[in-house]
This record gives C-alpha cells, sequence and structure tokens, in this order.
C-alpha cells in the first residue's frame, strides 16, 4: 500500500510537471512575439524590450521554464495584463462560485444517476431499464450550453420560478440553492448519465457474483441483498468514474458560467482570452488542470482504501 | 476472407438493431441534407449569408402565412433559419469528421507504437497521460486561444484532443493481440515489424478503431458547436450548430425556435453516432464499453 501510495504520488508530481510545461508553452503558440503580447496592445518599442528583460525572455528556454516553475511553487501566477493585479487574486476570487457550481452539479448528478443505474440494474432488461438506458443516452448527448438556454427559457421566462442566471451565494443558502439549481442541473446531466450508466453495468456485474448467489441461498431478503451486499460492491467502480467526470465538470462549467452569467473561473477565461490577456488564460487552465489531478489523486488514494485487492499495476 | 464475412455479419446484426439503425438511417439523412445543401438551398431560394431586412425573425411552417417563404423562420438579421442549419452543419461535420480522422490517425500510430515496441511505451504514453489532463474541451480552448479563433485552429484543437483516447484504447488492444500465437508464428515465419503491424495487427483491431471513431465523431460534434457557441470556433458571419445556437440565446424569448432547432440537430446527430457506437461496440468489442 505504501509501495502503491508513493507511486502515485511521483505520478501526480510527473503530471503536474507536464502541466506546468504545456501551459509554459503554449505561450509560443501565439503568433508574433511573447514580450510583446504580454506588455499589451499600446506597449512602445521599449517597453516592449523592457518587458522581454522583464519576462526573462533573453534567456533559454529551460532557465525560463524554470523560473515560471519557482514563481508558481511561491504562488506567482503572474500579473493580469487588462487589470495589472495579481492573477492570483482575481482566481481566488472567482473560483468559490466555480466549485460551488461543481460541487453542487455532482451532487444532483449523484442523487439522480446513482439510484436509477441501480433500479434498471435490478430491473435488468425491462421496459424501465430500456427507458432509463435511452434516456442517459440523451442525457450524454445533449449540449450542455443547449440544455441550460432551454431551462432557462422554461423555468426562468415562461414559468418565471427562477431567476435567468447570476450567482451571489453558496448552494446551502436559500438563495445561492435557487441560483445554483437550473446551472447544477444544465452541468450535471450528462454526468448524472454516465453515473447511471457505470452504475447499471457495475451492479449488474455484481448481481451475477457467486457472493450473491451464496446470499440468495442463505435466504437474506432481496433488499438487504441489493443494497447491503451488491450496492457497496458496485460504488467501486462509480469512485472511478467521479474523479474523471470532475474534470468533465471543470470543463463544463466553462461554458454553463457563460450561459447563467455566472462569474466564476469559466467566465475570467473567456475574458481573459478574449482580451487576449495570456498570462491570465495560462493560470487559469492550469488551476483547473491542476484540481482535476488532485481529484483524481484522491479518489485514486480513496480506491485503495475502499478496495484492498487493488494494486498499483 | 474471415474478416470480411465478420463484417457482413456484423452489419446485418447491426441492421436488425432497431436503435442502431434509426441512428444508422438518422446520420444518412444528416449526410444527404447537408451535402445537397446548395441544391436545397437553390429551390428556396435562399443563401445563408444573405441578410433580408424586410424579413428580420420570421416564423417558420408553423406559421406560414406570415413567414414568407422561410420554412424555418429567420434570424435577427433576416438570414433565412434552414439555409443556416444546412450550411452549418457541412461546416460542424467537416470539422468533426477531419479532425477525428487526423486523431485516429496520430492515435492509432502512437497507440500501435506504444502497444508494440516496449521501449516507446512508457514516453508515449506518460505524454498521453499529460494530455489527459485537461479536462473537457479545456485543451482545445488553451490551443485555440493561443493561435487565434479560426475554423482550422479549432479543427487542429480538437485533432490533438482526440489523440489520447485513440492512443490508449490502441495500445491496450495491441499489447493483448501481441501475445496471440499467430503473431509468434509470422515472427518465425521471419516477417518484418511493419508487416506483422500492418498485416497482422491492425485488422485485428479494426473493429476498436471503428468502435472508438464513431464515439470520437460524436465528441467532435459536441466539441465544435461547444467551440462555437463560446466564440472559439468557427468565427461568425460563418453558420456553424453551435454558434447559432449562441447567437439565438438572445432572441429566444421572441422566437425560441431559433435555439431549439439547431439544438436538437446538435442532439440528434450526437445521440445517433453515440448510439451506433455503442451498438458497434457490442458487436466488435464489448469490452470497451467500460472503457469509454
Amino acid at each position: 500500500m505504501a509501495r502503491y501510495i508513493f507511486k502515485r504520488l511521483v505520478l501526480m508530481v510527473f503530471l503536474l510537471l507536464g502541466i506546468t510545461f504545456i501551459v509554459f508553452l503554449s505561450l509560443y503558440l501565439a503568433p508574433g512575439d511573447p514580450a510583446e503580447l504580454v506588455a499589451g496592445p499600446n506597449a512602445t518599442a521599449d517597453d516592449i524590450a523592457r518587458m522581454r528583460v522583464f519576462l526573462g525572455l533573453d534567456k533559454p528556454l529551460f532557465v525560463q521554464y524554470g523560473t515560471y516553475l519557482l514563481g508558481l511553487l511561491q504562488g506567482d501566477l503572474g500579473t493580469s495584463i487588462t487589470t495589472r493585479q495579481p492573477i492570483l487574486n482575481e482566481i481566488a476570487i472567482r473560483l468559490p462560485f466555480t466549485i460551488n457550481l461543481a460541487v453542487a452539479a455532482i451532487i444532483l448528478a449523484t442523487v439522480i444517476g446513482i439510484p436509477i443505474g441501480m433500479i434498471a440494474a435490478v430491473k435488468k432488461d425491462s421496459f424501465l431499464d430500456q427507458l432509463m438506458t435511452t434516456t442517459s443516452l440523451m442525457g450524454i448527448s445533449i449540449p450542455n450550453f443547449w440544455l441550460g438556454s432551454m431551462l432557462i427559457l422554461v423555468f426562468a421566462v415562461k414559468l418565471g420560478w427562477l431567476s435567468t442566471g447570476g450567482m451571489t451565494d453558496f448552494f446551502w443558502t436559500p438563495t445561492g440553492f435557487k441560483e445554483v439549481i437550473l446551472p447544477a442541473f444544465a452541468l450535471g446531466t450528462s454526468v448524472a448519465a454516465q453515473f447511471m450508466r457505470i452504475g447499471r453495468n457495475a451492479m449488474i456485474g455484481v448481481l451475477q457474483s457467486d457472493y450473491i448467489r451464496t446470499a440468495e441461498a442463505k435466504g437474506l431478503k432481496k433488499k438487504r441483498i441489493i443494497f447491503v451486499h451488491g450496492l457497496r460492491n458496485a460504488l467501486i467502480p462509480l469512485l472511478t468514474v467521479f474523479g474523471t467526470s470532475f474534470g468533465g465538470l471543470l470543463g463544463g462549467a466553462i461554458v454553463t458560467e457563460k450561459v447563467f452569467v455566472i462569474n466564476g473561473l469559466g467566465t475570467y477565461l473567456l475574458q481573459s482570452i478574449n482580451a487576449r490577456n495570456y498570462p491570465a488564460v495560462q493560470s487559469t487552465v492550469l488551476i483547473i488542470a491542476v484540481m482535476f489531478v488532485l481529484v483524481n489523486l484522491v479518489v485514486d488514494l480513496l480506491y485503495v482504501v475502499v478496495d484492498p485487492r487493488i494494486s498499483y499495476e | 476472407m474471415q474478416n470480411k464475412r465478420g463484417f457482413r455479419a456484423g452489419f446485418k446484426k447491426l441492421i436488425k438493431n432497431k436503435m442502431a439503425t434509426l441512428a444508422l438511417i438518422f446520420i444518412i439523412i444528416i449526410v444527404a441534407l447537408v451535402l445537397l445543401a446548395p441544391v436545397i438551398t437553390n429551390i428556396t431560394g435562399f443563401d445563408p449569408d444573405e441578410s433580408i431586412i424586410t424579413d428580420r425573425l420570421l416564423p417558420g411552417f408553423w406559421d406560414w402565412e406570415n413567414a414568407n417563404g422561410h420554412i424555418l423562420g429567420t434570424d435577427h438579421l433576416g438570414r433565412d433559419t434552414l439555409s443556416r442549419l444546412l450550411y452549418g452543419g457541412r461546416t460542424t461535420l467537416i470539422v468533426a469528421i477531419t479532425s477525428t480522422s487526423i486523431g485516429l490517425f496520430f492515435g492509432v500510430t502512437l497507440g500501435v507504437l506504444a502497444g508494440y515496441y516496449q521501449r516507446l511505451d512508457n514516453l508515449i504514453m506518460r505524454i498521453m497521460d499529460i494530455l489527459f489532463t485537461f479536462p473537457g474541451t479545456l485543451l482545445a480552448m488553451l490551443i485555440v486561444s493561443m493561435l487565434g479563433v479560426s475554423t482550422f485552429n479549432a479543427m487542429l484543437a480538437i485533432s490533438i484532443w482526440s489523440i489520447p483516447s485513440f492512443a490508449r484504447m490502441v495500445r491496450s488492444k495491441v499489447l493483448s493481440v501481441k501475445q496471440e500465437e499467430y503473431i509468434t508464428a509470422v515472427k518465425a515465419l521471419g516477417a518484418n515489424d511493419l508487416r506483422i503491424i500492418i498485416a497482422h495487427t491492425i485488422p485485428n483491431i479494426l473493429g476498436t478503431i471503428i468502435v472508438i471513431a464513431t464515439m470520437r465523431l460524436a465528441s467532435s460534434i459536441m466539441s465544435i458547436a461547444t467551440l462555437s457557441f463560446l466564440g472559439l470556433g468557427v468565427p461568425a458571419p460563418a453558420p456553424e450548430w453551435g454558434g447559432m445556437i449562441a447567437t439565438a440565446k438572445d432572441f429566444m424569448w421572441d422566437r425560441p425556435n431559433l435555439i431549439i432547432i439547431p439544438g436538437l440537430f446538435v442532439m440528434f446527430t450526437v445521440i445517433s453516432f453515440n448510439l451506433l457506437g455503442d451498438k458497434l461496440s457490442d458487436l466488435f468489442d464489448p469490452t470497451l464499453k467500460e472503457n469509454i
């Protein structure tokens, strides 16, 4: 187990280095001189020359990368071109909204997806199962920005029950709950559908296993077999999907935030892209990718706790 | 020969499956519609980019008296929705098919190399792992934001984003095929690596590749629509389904059809490819489902 954890941590450090390297290099994809880009559109030739020295662009690539990493380790995400504020502060203000949305969406997906998946598995091949499987396919295939707009159209405009957008509070407060319900639904639908699919397949596998047959032979009640013996084992594959779909949620949040006018990381990223605020784009992408890696690390470590049979490769 | 018969039998089974047949028919209809876009717009007489100022925000066939000949109505600039949908579908499908093909080519090549040559395995797969850590369309967004917004750049970004999925699945298939006795046999007969890979390995993982490609097509359609919705895909005024949804958002109070119709097109096209991929995986490789 210690060996597995060690290997997993080494992998994480490697992944983080890879992510930072790609994000670092991405600036060189941009047409033109990075110093010119960072200095902004109104910079003079003198400004650009100073910016080049300031950014260390006159040094070799790997020295630049090293300096960039060193800065990151000290919490320096660079300075925003548009506001001249530290990007770390700008991200810190917006991050809670994105996390609020993602967490609300994953809770919703869990509450909807897993029970439906379990029911479909228990009633395998019935009409109900087929209906649910088809619905889940729709859930995966529906564009979340379109679903969001449709929800606004129906629940905010036609029925007038909820607001069309904005986010001012966290989901556990009454205002926050009303604000988050539509975006969380738009964002969480595809994840709910994935939970349903994976949960269904896992449960079907579990229900065919020997220990379930033993439990049946012992004369245990069906409810007890499903909830005590089945569910616990079916949750193991769901844990992995939980990690990967959290990433999908962070990616999807960018779009959902635009639809529902939420001032989170996604909106910041889009604003930065439009303003050609390259350092802010880099740092936002970096933060989202790092969050994804960390969530997956936690999931992988939990996996060992939940299923002791697992070992690294 | 054996393989060919296998495919024909598989195709027959596919036709027998009602949902898969429906999906296939829908895909054929969509492809036919977008291919015939110039012919259809010729009949209706509306160019996708032509704005008729007097025809702004018109309803469609459901209110034919006021539609002024526009079957699916017009947008805020007086452009014909049907024409834009058809031409938009062209762009969406061309981008999706091209980027999936590029992703397939590089992904399969890298996957085969990683699976076949132990020495390259670690290097290639760790790079794929890194690419996988950018969730959803984030990697595509990063690439487009740096290169600048254009259809070509969006296509390039989606291609790069597709590579790891192909590489990962192909690698694991190659690893298991490599263990088969017939590979050992051809090796003993003196076949070189290239021949083993092209003549004996690829044909045996072709089913897997087809399944992943079908599902990746669905994801690519979704991605180009998403990127265009965010203003990072096909630049306006060129029509594209995601972009149409973005502009329609401002007018959906008065003309909900403007946003509903392109959304339905995206959804049903994506569903069809997913459904087809799902059924194909039942035929070719049932173990795949868990991993996609």
